[in-house]
């Protein structure tokens, strides 16, 4: 009884572990397959702690006002690794986040993000999919496009479409 | 019709029953109206007690007045049953077959009405996961501004129609680069805003009286599936679909009687 016992446990095991890793393996997937023009389409990417998250309320939109309101989440980040930009210890960020959104996903934690720098110099989250897990396989991949970015391998995106940082792309400022 | 059942808590042979009118089920057409009772454990009792209210706590939110997938509340007396024994059905755009034959895809979207985020941090509705793997993005909760699903939505939707999604589907803003720019949108367009740190895509079902207001059947509209009222200016691009043809279609109008019925206020 033990061992029939046993042997259905196995088979719940294995039969249902390949699925799951599979979900996951897309997902770590499309994650890497990111990396690449997430740093190339943006002004900043680095390996960031999230050390402080502060939520300061609607921001100022002029075709938004009361309609769709907009929230402002200002995050400050110490900084473990810069891919592209200025290398500097702690940085600040926004999301702009409709308020019918939610604020419970807010991002936690250590992970890489892709920024794009407005007017007034503020750095902040041009998008949906700019923030990627730390995980070690995007993490060198990163490191690569960084090394192949310094040896003018890889260009960026500055004057093409892609661009997530162009004006027409942000949307009203 | 089983997704119908499952969504409002109820089964096919309830559904069945309240609906003696319908012989086949599995035929019912996009903007047929379908009674829906409710699952026993919420019917009120008689003598008193609050009534239930449907759909969003808050209906106010970003100044949308949203259409949930509940709203008009039938009442069948030859059945004996009261007011509140049926769930109102879900509220769908009256369209015609010439609308769904230029838009076929638009028969599997409003069949997604009513699905909803999951509560709580690193929780998300199978369903919109499977969004998620149509967009090809990586997120594993359903919540929040980073997760957001709209472009999710409407990848699935063009996906299970064998119509190839644009490319970083997840992302809002890339459906300006899908298939081809309208002018004028028509029934199961696909509509386009755009914010900075984001944006928001969905189909168009219908326009208000007056054409100042798009109704958009949308996903991550008050965390669900749902029609909702949008003013007609925060629409910058609609596109339409490769190898459809945008100029057979039309924008159907919606009455007043039907916005009124579509409120939940």
């Amino acid at each position: 009884m033990r061992l029939f016992g046993l042997v259905v446990f196995l088979f719940l095991s294995f039969s249902c572990s390949p699925e799951n890793d599979g979900e996951e393996d897309s997902k770590a997937e499309f994650a890497l397959a990111a990396v690449e023009d997430n740093i190339l389409t943006t002004d900043y990417t680095a390996l960031v702690e999230i050390i402080k998250v502060n939520v300061e309320g609607i921001a100022e939109d002029s075709t938004a006002k009361n309609d769709e309101a907009l929230v402002t989440v200002k995050y400050t980040a110490r900084i473990l690794e810069s891919y592209l930009g200025q290398e500097q210890k702690t940085i600040e960020f926004r999301e702009y986040v409709e308020k019918s959104e939610g604020l419970s996903g807010l991002s936690r934690g250590v992970l890489i993000v892709s920024l794009c720098k407005d007017k007034a110099d503020n750095y902040y989250l041009p998008d949906i999919g700019y923030e990627l897990p730390a995980q070690n396989v995007i993490l060198e991949r990163a490191k690569k496009i960084k090394r192949q970015i310094k040896d003018k391998k890889l260009t960026l995106h500055k004057d093409d479409a892609s661009y997530a940082c162009v004006p027409h792309r942000i949307g009203p400022e | 019709m089983t997704r119908i059942a499952i969504q409002h808590g109820s089964s096919i042979l309830e559904i069945r029953k309240a609906n003696p009118g319908i012989k086949d089920l599995s035929q019912i057409a996009v903007g047929q109206m379908l009674i829906i009772p409710r699952p026993a454990q919420q019917r009120p009792t008689f003598g008193g007690g609050k009534r239930p209210t449907y759909g969003r706590e808050n209906p106010k939110v970003c100044g949308l007045l949203t259409y949930t997938s509940h709203i008009l509340r039938l009442f069948n007396s030859s059945f004996g049953w009261d007011l509140d024994d049926f769930l109102p059905t879900a509220w769908l755009p009256t369209v015609n077959d010439k609308h769904t034959k230029n838009a076929p895809w638009m028969k599997m979207a409003l069949g997604e009405i009513g699905v909803s985020e999951k509560k709580g941090m690193h929780k998300a509705n199978p369903r919109i996961l499977k969004y998620f793997k149509a967009s090809k993005f990586w997120g594993k909760d359903d919540s929040g501004g980073k997760n957001a699903w709209c472009g999710s939505f409407v990848a699935w939707v063009m996906q299970e129609n064998k119509i190839k999604p644009v490319e970083k589907a997840y992302r809002a803003k890339e459906w300006k680069n899908f298939g081809n720019k309208i002018n004028e949108p028509v029934y199961g367009a696909i509509g386009i805003k755009s914010r900075k740190g984001g944006g928001h895509v969905a189909f168009i079902v219908g326009k208000s009286k007056d054409g100042k207001k798009y109704f958009m059947l949308g996903g991550n509209q008050q965390d669900k599936v749902q029609i909702s009222e949008y003013p007609k200016k925060v629409w910058d691009t609609f596109v339409f679909p490769p190898n459809h043809d945008a100029t057979k279609g039309e924008l159907p109008v919606h009455s007043e009687k039907g916005e009124k019925a579509g409120r939940e206020d």
